[in-house]
Order: structure tokens, then C-alpha cells, then sequence
């Protein structure tokens, strides 16, 4: 297993612009409480990472539950809504709309350089290494518009993409890209687009209902030696851990599953994938918790931690970001998954 | 396949492992004249490499014994029908290998594999991968730095690796020459050899510190340092490319001495992008496990069963390397003592 990692300044406010992030939060919290908390339709959930049940109450956010696993530490809301009411979700909600004409557009250019780039950097350098020659990539989860520009910029892409997210017809806009097809499907019917050489699940395991079910429908897509590159929030993370309820990071439905470290390992083990990579290239952690303690300067923090912050200058602070990248401690994670050949 | 293990020391009891590991090989004995019986944690003992040919008739040998004997196990192997593994150094002299060569042609249904495990690192898999996409250019230059502290003193002095009857080199042709294999790994061959070795702090017979330059007529310049005076162990491996560069430090070692394996991926900005020239974004993988040792055997495994040749770490690879070091050895300067230059096959008396 290796571990990777990254060396850019990349600031959070630059792909979330504080004002209109709070306002997302602010839709995100009312739309949740409106059509996603009602108890009736609800799901109780074990742990997505080891199994274990029941875990600890944690807190609250916009009427839903986050349970904190007593066993492997992961954090995830229990009971939680099903797959068909989340794609309702971020199909039709006041929030997903505000995140798709608004805040996406606005910080379009930053992510695609600073984000869309260095992932299609990762998956060609993945291709190239474990799977060369691969022919199918199935692309699921969000924000997959730009991945596609950026896939295709050369003209065409290095290999046939089916775009699988149900949301992908309302992210592409019409639009259509050479050798890019499109196949919105639920989970259960992934392996009927496959067989595929790289499923590709960006910010998909954090937000997704049915981790397990996941994992599951990507391995029977998936030809052997084929590949699984997604990317997550963890709870196991710097700045999750020092904010817990207090992070701006956490909030129902985008972020209900977010395991540990341990808890991710014992989730992909438990589908037999060979782990080739797990990395937490994150850049934010530390830029999070400052701005948080900054914004309530005589909040009770960790006394080490706000003396960190507010007393050590911009190399520290990078430096100590490196060091969390290093030893898997930053809450944003890579993971590249072999199915057994 | 039966497998028999010839020099228990500190290659032999690691391949002893690989063995153990392998579903592929049973062992059926190891030779080591500095065994006593019941000294081979379960396996049967000889002192004699003959006597243990002879009497284990193995399908494949794995030769661990000092420079001065690998060459003449190698050939009696060969000559009684096993494949062969031979660790690195081939031999003591180009003549060596060109020996073991000989008598593999005699053996063509034979194979023979030689102990370059340096190819099969995580981090120089993942940068051979990188190199050979192509995305990132051709490989314009190579700068290595591979060495090690002898530790200290006497015991190192009085090491067979550093008796030229034994050895028949110094830290070169005992480290330095992992790094020229993966010089030609990168680049295929070089040309021109330029080198100078010296004796700087050991009373040794042979070099402490290597400096080799090579360039091949693809225009490709390696430089080498190898050394026994690296006080803190060394393995850096820099190459320029036409897109960006690669870094390879550390190595996984069983001691860890070498430092984490790290693999720097940096990128030339393209012009749109918005990051300044000369400091562009970088990646840096750390790497946890090392397979070399299996992954190549299971490579030889493979070659065997399927009839293929072996076309990592043959003996080719072995010859070329070690036409390299010859160079050097013959031409290079040493000591201040010669200032000669000369190519491969161009070598001055």
C-alpha cells in the first residue's frame, strides 16, 4: 500500500466562497429538515466501516443523528434516507440547485485546475501503472461535467467513460463529449454497465447510503485486475476531530458516512479489494480550524491547537498539513482498490 | 520446483525466505561451508556445493556465495540441468559472466536470472511506469547516489567484499552496480564511460568512492556516486525528463536504514496553467511494502513454466552492467593515478 503526498497551496475558500457557502449550508439545512428528516422514511444504519452496532450518540445536524462507532471511530448518521430520496434530493432541492447555478460556476476555473486536473493526473498515472491498455472507465458520483472536459481535452479521452450518476444528465447539461456515454443507474444496476476496467467513485462513499452496497455493485462491475479510485471524507481527520459538531464540514446528506481510517480499511477489506493506495492528500484541515477558532477566538479549543494556529506563521501551518497528508491524518482521502485477478 | 540454496549468509537466508514463501518451491537443502548439520532450521545441510547438487538434484539454484564462487556454481548448475538465480555481482570480472553466458547457450531450456531486485522496488516500478506512458517525456538525464557507511572499521576492512581475490571490486560493483542496472533499466545502454574511483578513508585494496559518468547515443547522461563513506545510508535516484522530474529517496530495507520509499512526481506547469515556472506542484508517495524479492523470483517462476525467456535481469543485463564497471575499473582514473576514458570494447591493455 502506498500513500501519497500533495504539495500545493490550495485555500478552502477558493472552491467554497464563504458567503455563498453559508448560504448553501443555510438552504442544505432547511431542504434536509424539510424532505429528507421526516422519521417515517428513515433507515437505521450499523456502522459503514466495521459492522458494529450500536455505536454512540454523537450530535445532531438538521434533524438527523450522527452516531459515533464505539468499535473502528467512524462517524455516520443513523437512521438515514434511502438511495431514491436522495437523488431526489439533489436533483430537485433549493440546495443542490443553488450549488449547481451558483456556487459551482463561481469557483469553476480553481476547481478545475487545482482539483479536476490532479485527479485525472492520479487516475491516468493509476491506468498507467496497474491497469494499461484499460478500455472502460464507469464514472460515478458528482460533479462529473468537468472531469469530462478535462478527460476529453486532448480531443478524446484515453479510454471509453459511461457516465453512471443519476445526476449526471442535469451535470452535463445536454452537452455530449467523444467517447463519453451516458448511463444514469442505480447501484444494484451497476454491474450491468460493466464489465470495466476502472470505476471511478469521486466524492461518492462520504454521501452514499449504502457504502457496503457500493463497493459491492463496483466489484461485480468490474473485470479482474480492474480498479476502484474514490475519494472521501474521513472522520478520522484533523480538522473533523478537533471540530466535531462544531465543523462546518458535517452536514447531512453530503456527508454521512465519515469513517476512520480503520473504518475504511475494514469496509474495503470486507469486498476482498487489494489496497494499492490510501492517501489523505488533504490541503484544508489546518486552514478549517483556523478560521473556525479565529471565528470564536474564546470558544473551549484544545489549548495546544489554538496555540498552534494563532502563534506559528504560514510555513508551520503548511508544514504541520504535510505532516497530517503523511501519516494518513488529513479528513480527505484517496483510495485505489484492486478486484482480485 | 525443488530448490536448493548455495551460501547462507546474509542474501542467502533472505532468498532461503522467498523460498519458504513461495508455493512454487520446496527446499531441499542449503550449502554453506560455515553450517554445522542442524544449523538449517529444518532444511538439509551440506558443505560442499558439488555434494548438494548431487544429492538434492534440484530444479532450480539459487547461488548467494561470494563473487570469487558464484560463477563456477552457476555453470555446474547449468551443466547438471537447474535453472539458476544468481545474486548480484555476477562474478569478479567481465570474464565471469561471460562464463555463466556460455554455458547458458549450452542450456538453452534453461533459464538464468540474476539478482537486479533494485527494478523491482515499489518506488522504481511506480516511476518505470510513469517513464514508460510517456506522458512526461523522454528521460533526458539520471543522477544517483547510492551508499552506504561501512560501519566501524576493522570488521569492514577485513569483509570479503573488500579482499579484490574475493570480490574483485570495491563499493561499486558491490552497490554501485543496483544503481547502473537501473541506469540502463531507464535508459538501455550507454556508450561512453567516464569514471574515477578512490580510496578516501578505508585502508582497503579496492575504491571507498566511485564517480561514474555515462551518456548513450540517445544523448541520455547518467552520473553515479557510490560510496562507503555515506555515514547515513543513501539510496537517491534523480531523473530529469522533458515534462518534469522523478525522485526516488530511501529504500525498504530490513533495517530501514535507507530511509521510507519515496517516489517525487513533479510536473512542468503547462502554459495555461496558472503556477509559477520552477516550482511547480508535487506529489511525494511513501511506500510500505517491499515485494522485490518474491516479485522477481515469481518472475523467474513464470519464465520456467511458460518456456519464456527471461527478459528482466538476465544475463544480458548482468553482462552489460558488468561491461560498465569494467570500463571503469580498466580506464577510469584512480586515485589520481590514470586519466583514461574509453568505451566498452575500446578498452586500452
Amino acid at each position: 500500500m502506498k500513500t501519497v503526498v500533495v504539495e500545493q497551496v490550495l485555500l478552502e475558500s477558493e472552491i467554497k466562497p464563504s458567503a455563498l457557502l453559508d448560504e448553501y449550508r443555510r438552504l442544505v439545512e432547511a431542504d434536509v429538515r424539510a424532505g429528507l428528516a421526516d422519521p417515517g422514511r428513515l433507515v437505521p444504519a450499523a456502522c459503514p466501516g466495521c459492522r458494529a452496532e450500536p455505536g454512540r450518540p454523537a450530535f445532531r445536524k438538521a434533524g438527523l443523528a450522527y452516531i459515533e462507532c464505539a468499535a473502528c471511530g467512524s462517524l455516520y448518521v443513523s437512521p438515514r434516507p434511502g438511495e431514491e430520496d436522495l437523488i431526489r434530493f439533489y436533483r430537485d432541492s433549493a440546495a443542490a440547485r443553488f450549488w449547481r447555478e451558483r456556487l459551482l460556476p463561481a469557483t469553476r476555473e480553481t476547481r478545475r485546475e487545482k482539483m479536476v486536473r490532479p485527479r485525472i493526473q492520479w487516475l491516468l498515472d493509476v491506468a498507467d501503472r496497474h491497469v494499461p491498455g484499460a478500455r472502460l472507465a464507469i464514472l460515478d458520483g458528482h460533479h462529473t461535467d468537468l472531469f469530462v472536459e478535462e478527460l476529453t481535452r486532448e480531443g478524446r479521452a484515453p479510454f471509453a467513460v459511461v457516465l453512471a450518476s443519476p445526476l449526471a444528465d442535469l451535470e452535463l447539461g445536454g452537452r455530449s463529449f467523444p467517447d463519453v456515454a451516458l448511463h444514469p443507474t442505480l447501484l444494484g444496476d451497476l454491474p450491468s454497465i460493466g464489465p470495466a476496467d476502472l470505476y471511478l467513485a469521486f466524492d461518492l462513499l462520504d454521501r452514499c447510503p449504502d457504502p457496503d452496497g457500493l463497493l459491492a455493485a463496483a466489484r461485480d462491475a468490474l473485470a479482474p485486475g480492474g480498479l476502484v479510485l474514490a475519494t472521501t471524507l474521513l472522520g478520522s481527520g484533523f480538522d473533523v476531530q478537533v471540530l466535531w459538531e462544531r465543523s462546518g464540514t458535517i452536514y447531512p446528506p453530503e456527508r454521512m458516512n465519515l469513517l476512520s481510517v480503520e473504518g475504511l480499511l475494514a469496509l474495503v477489506g470486507r469486498h476482498s479489494f487489494e489496497v494499492l493506495e490510501l492517501s489523505t492528500p488533504g490541503t484544508f484541515d489546518v486552514e478549517i480550524v483556523q478560521r473556525a477558532i479565529r471565528a470564536d477566538p474564546e470558544g473551549s479549543w484544545p489549548r495546544f491547537i489554538r496555540y498552534l494556529v494563532q502563534n506559528r506563521n504560514e510555513g508551520a501551518l503548511l508544514a504541520f498539513q504535510e505532516y497530517l497528508q503523511r501519516y494518513r491524518l488529513s479528513s480527505f482521502a484517496r483510495i485505489v482498490l484492486r478486484k482480485s485477478a | 520446483m525443488k530448490a536448493l540454496v548455495v551460501g547462507y549468509g546474509y542474501m542467502g537466508q533472505i532468498r532461503r525466505k522467498v523460498v519458504d514463501d513461495l508455493p512454487d518451491l520446496k527446499l531441499c537443502g542449503i550449502c554453506d561451508p560455515t553450517l554445522n548439520d542442524g544449523e538449517g532450521a529444518g532444511a538439509a545441510v551440506f558443505g560442499d556445493y558439488r555434494q548438494a547438487l548431487a544429492a538434492t538434484r534440484p530444479d532450480l539454484v539459487f547461488v548467494c556465495t561470494p563473487n570469487r564462487h558464484s560463477p563456477d556454481v552457476c555453470v555446474l548448475a547449468l551443466e547438471q540441468g537447474c535453472h539458476v538465480f544468481c545474486e548480484k555481482p555476477p562474478g569478479r570480472t567481465l570474464d565471469d559472466v561471460r562464463k555463466i553466458l556460455d554455458a547458458e547457450q549450452r542450456h538453452p531450456g534453461l533459464k538464468v536470472m540474476f539478482g537486479f531486485n533494485h527494478r523491482h522496488h515499489p518506488a522504481v516500478l511506480e516511476a518505470k511506469a510513469i517513464v514508460s506512458a510517456g506522458r512526461m517525456g523522454r528521460v533526458l538525464w539520471l543522477r544517483g547516489v547510492y551508499g552506504k557507511s561501512g560501519g566501524w572499521g576493522r570488521e569492514f576492512e577485513r569483509s570479503w567484499r573488500n579482499d579484490p581475490e574475493v570480490s574483485g571490486g570495491g563499493i561499486l560493483l558491490d552497490q554501485g552496480i543496483h544503481m547502473l542496472d537501473l541506469f540502463r533499466f531507464f535508459c538501455g545502454d550507454f556508450e561512453e564511460v567516464h569514471g574515477l574511483l578512490t580510496t578516501t578513508y578505508w585502508n582497503i585494496p579496492v575504491e571507498d568512492n566511485a564517480f561514474v559518468l555515462l551518456r548513450n547515443r540517445a544523448g541520455q547522461v547518467a552520473q553515479l556516486h557510490s560510496s562507503a563513506t555515506l555515514w547515513k545510508h543513501t539510496f537517491r535516484l534523480e531523473m530529469g525528463l522533458e515534462g518534469g522530474y522523478l525522485t526516488i529517496t530511501g529504500l525498504l530495507s530490513k533495517t530501514g536504514s535507507y530511509g521510507r520509499e519515496t517516489l517525487v512526481i513533479g510536473r512542468r506547469p503547462a502554459a495555461h496553467e496558472n503556477i509559477p515556472v520552477g516550482n511547480p506542484r508535487e506529489e511525494v508517495v511513501y511506500f510500505d511494502k517491499d515485494l522485490s524479492w518474491e516479485l522477481q523470483v515469481r518472475d523467474l517462476i513464470r519464465c520456467i513454466r511458460e518456456g519464456c525467456p527471461v527478459s528482466d535481469s538476465s544475463t544480458q543485463d548482468a553482462l552489460r552492467v558488468m561491461e560498465l564497471i569494467d570500463a571503469v575499473y580498466r580506464n577510469g582514473v584512480r586515485n589520481g593515478s590514470r586519466a583514461l576514458v574509453g568505451l566498452p570494447g575500446e578498452r586500452k591493455a
